[in-house]
């Protein structure tokens, strides 16, 4: 995919999970051996237009996560390419075992898809929220995790996805209809994070749909004196070492920000990385706390846990000047 | 029907080489390897279109064996040695140090190994994905699933079986070992053959029983081409077929036998010459047979 202006702002309205079905249904008939395993999902993950053109191609299992993961593996197993899809929270914690000992201990080539990742489902509540997939996912070996920005990087991943081997871990994150990250035409290569936006003082590492709000407070932040360079780390596994670093000895603070509990993510994946690097800058790392927290729209539960624009920067600003002062 | 009287003394054989690799390592699972002898020595001496040829250039004309009772692999290695899928010396590494072969199976089809195995209730859904591959691409094989009835307790067993009646999966068969006991003592949940039988008759499954340890009753239930006398619901293209297989954990051991503590303990010397002995098997000839038939093997190899 080319991407420009017209096409991003169009991707934006479909969302991730429109992104993935659209580039599904674009690229399936290029991939022969390719089988998509839904629960119950089919149409919220946007796969009817699929499902019509490549009926034999689209296995819906019903409501049995623990099923469509085992049944994904012996797919695999046989040499078809299997993308399983559900919600975030069922595609991982629900049949977690059955990744680690079957697509895991396995190698297989199947991409996981997480649905509405984050707290995308937001008054669904704690039950529909995944605040803790990409820590359990990032722990079986072999398996990458990726962390798409926005619905072009989605497209971009599904697409490399399709030609490379798995098992991946795809995590959609956000809403429809958010303001595009890409604009123009980038290559995506997993494990090769995209800096978006350079800067001075502060270097800010973001995955996922909360890329675009760090975006925004660095543009706010860059207003009130404070330089802030910026990168989407969309590949949480294997990580971007090289960057790591050059931008832990280059900045005097490194902030980590995504849609995900503080630990087990993508900013203790940088710490665990980081720690060992002579002189490396400290890392602030900006999630959800170790807490169920309240149910409510999507938007209210970013601003309430300092997730969108405005709360990063300030807590960005803060962590800044407490840094200096001491 | 083929006379299956030489099968007999290869599961004889099998139950020798349980025992004898069984010792290279610590405390090992016999029980649950000794329930599934026959139902292994019919599949691999009788009716799978599979070879070790077969496996090793992974071809897709095979059938495929997947043991989701994982702790039974010991069972299963000793039956791939003895069938020539692996050489005694690699059937000997068992449980050791970093082998090709632990205590629960590690995929490793060129071995004959289709699946690993050990977390429990996962083989029929894998079988289940293979199974539709194999009709998505018109091959001709067959899926067989081997379970434990304790394995039962497992919910994605269910959703696996619901899931292979609903999609008519008939190149599947599922074989439950039903030996009645699991660690701890026995199956909490009546797990009697015929309440078995009939749970999965229920949701759409050609469902029969057999004595899991008589060689002519198992190739009866388990031959594609047979349709079944005993079996209630009509053997018809369209379904799935589940053996549940009535069977004694530590068959062939007379200390073993229906015996808890032998799920998994280690076996001294003194009572593994008695096991020996009742077995009838003479270890020096067992292994002169099956260096000669590597030897042959190699040789073939070489030209």
């Amino acid at each position: 995919m080319e991407l420009d202006h017209k096409i991003a702002l169009s991707l934006s309205r479909l969302g991730s999970r429109g992104a993935f079905g659209q580039t599904l249904s674009e690229l399936g008939a290029a991939c022969p051996e390719l089988m998509v395993v839904v629960a119950d999902t089919l149409r919220s993950a946007k796969l009817e237009d699929f499902a019509a053109r490549y009926p034999e191609k689209l296995i819906n299992v019903g409501i049995c996560e623990q099923h469509m993961a085992s049944l994904s593996a012996g797919l695999a197993a046989e040499g078809h390419k299997v993308f399983m899809v559900s919600f975030a929270p069922f595609a991982t914690l629900r049949c977690y075992e059955q990744l680690k000992a079957q697509i895991g201990y396995m190698q297989l080539d199947v991409i996981i898809v997480g649905l509405l990742s984050g707290v995308a489902q937001g008054s669904a509540g704690n039950t529909h929220y995944a605040l803790e997939d990409a820590a359990l996912l990032r722990l079986i070996p072999g398996m990458r995790v990726i962390s798409p920005a926005d619905a072009a990087e989605t497209c971009k991943a599904v697409e490399w996805c399709l030609q490379h081997p798995g098992p991946v871990y795809l995590r959609l994150t956000g809403l429809n209809g958010l303001p595009p990250v890409y604009k123009e035409d980038y290559d995506f290569v997993p494990g090769k994070a995209v800096v978006l936006r350079e800067g001075t003082q502060v270097g800010i590492l973001a995955c996922g749909a909360p890329v675009g709000e760090a975006l925004r407070a660095a543009r706010l932040l860059d207003k009130q004196g404070l330089s802030c360079a910026l990168a989407n780390l969309h590949t949480l596994k294997p990580l971007d070492t090289t960057l790591l670093d050059d931008w832990a000895r280059r900045f005097e603070l490194l902030v980590s920000v995504e849609e995900h509990y503080r630990a087990g993510g993508l900013g203790s994946a940088v710490a665990e990385y980081t720690s060992a690097l002579k002189g490396a800058a400290p890392l602030v790392r900006l999630g959800f706390d170790d807490e169920f927290p309240k149910a409510g729209s999507c938007a209210w539960l970013l601003s309430q846990h300092g997730l969108n624009a405005q709360g990063l920067a300030s807590q960005i600003a803060t962590a800044h000047r407490v840094l200096a002062e001491s | 029907m083929q006379s299956l009287n030489h099968l007999q003394d290869h599961c004889a054989r099998i139950r020798a080489l349980i025992l004898k690799a069984g010792r290279q390592g610590g405390p090992s699972h016999y029980g649950g390897s000794l329930s599934c002898v026959e139902i292994l020595t019919l599949l691999y001496g009788a009716l799978l279109h599979c070879s070790p040829a077969l496996c090793r250039a992974q071809s897709p004309e095979r059938d495929r064996f997947l043991l989701s009772k994982g702790h039974a692999a010991l069972a299963l290695y000793a039956t791939l040695c003895e069938f020539g899928y692996l050489s005694l010396h690699e059937l000997l590494s068992f449980d050791a140090d970093g082998s090709a072969l632990p205590a629960h199976c590690l995929r490793d089809v060129a071995r004959g190994l289709e699946l690993s195995s050990g977390s429990l209730g996962m083989g029929l859904s894998f079988g289940c994905g293979t199974a539709l591959s194999l009709k998505k691409r018109a091959l001709p094989g067959r899926v067989y699933v081997l379970c434990g009835d304790g394995e039962l307790g497992e919910g994605e067993l269910w959703e696996g079986a619901r899931f292979a009646a609903a999609g008519g999966l008939d190149n599947l068969t599922l074989l439950v070992d039903c030996n009645t006991l699991q660690l701890d003592g026995p199956c909490p949940v009546n797990s009697a053959a015929a309440a078995l039988q009939a749970q999965f008759a229920a949701i759409g499954w050609e469902s029969l029983c057999c004595d899991g340890h008589n060689l002519a009753q198992l190739y009866e239930a388990l031959s594609p081409s047979v349709p079944s006398a005993q079996s209630s619901a009509k053997a018809v293209p369209g379904h799935p077929r589940c053996v549940i297989c009535r069977t004694v954990k530590g068959k062939g051991v007379s200390f073993m036998e229906h015996e808890v503590a032998w799920h998994h303990q280690g076996l001294d010397e003194e009572r593994y010459t008695k096991a020996l002995a009742e077995l009838g098997v003479d270890l020096a000839e067992l292994d002169d047979s099956l260096g000669a038939a590597a030897a042959g093997q190699e040789s073939c190899h070489g030209a």
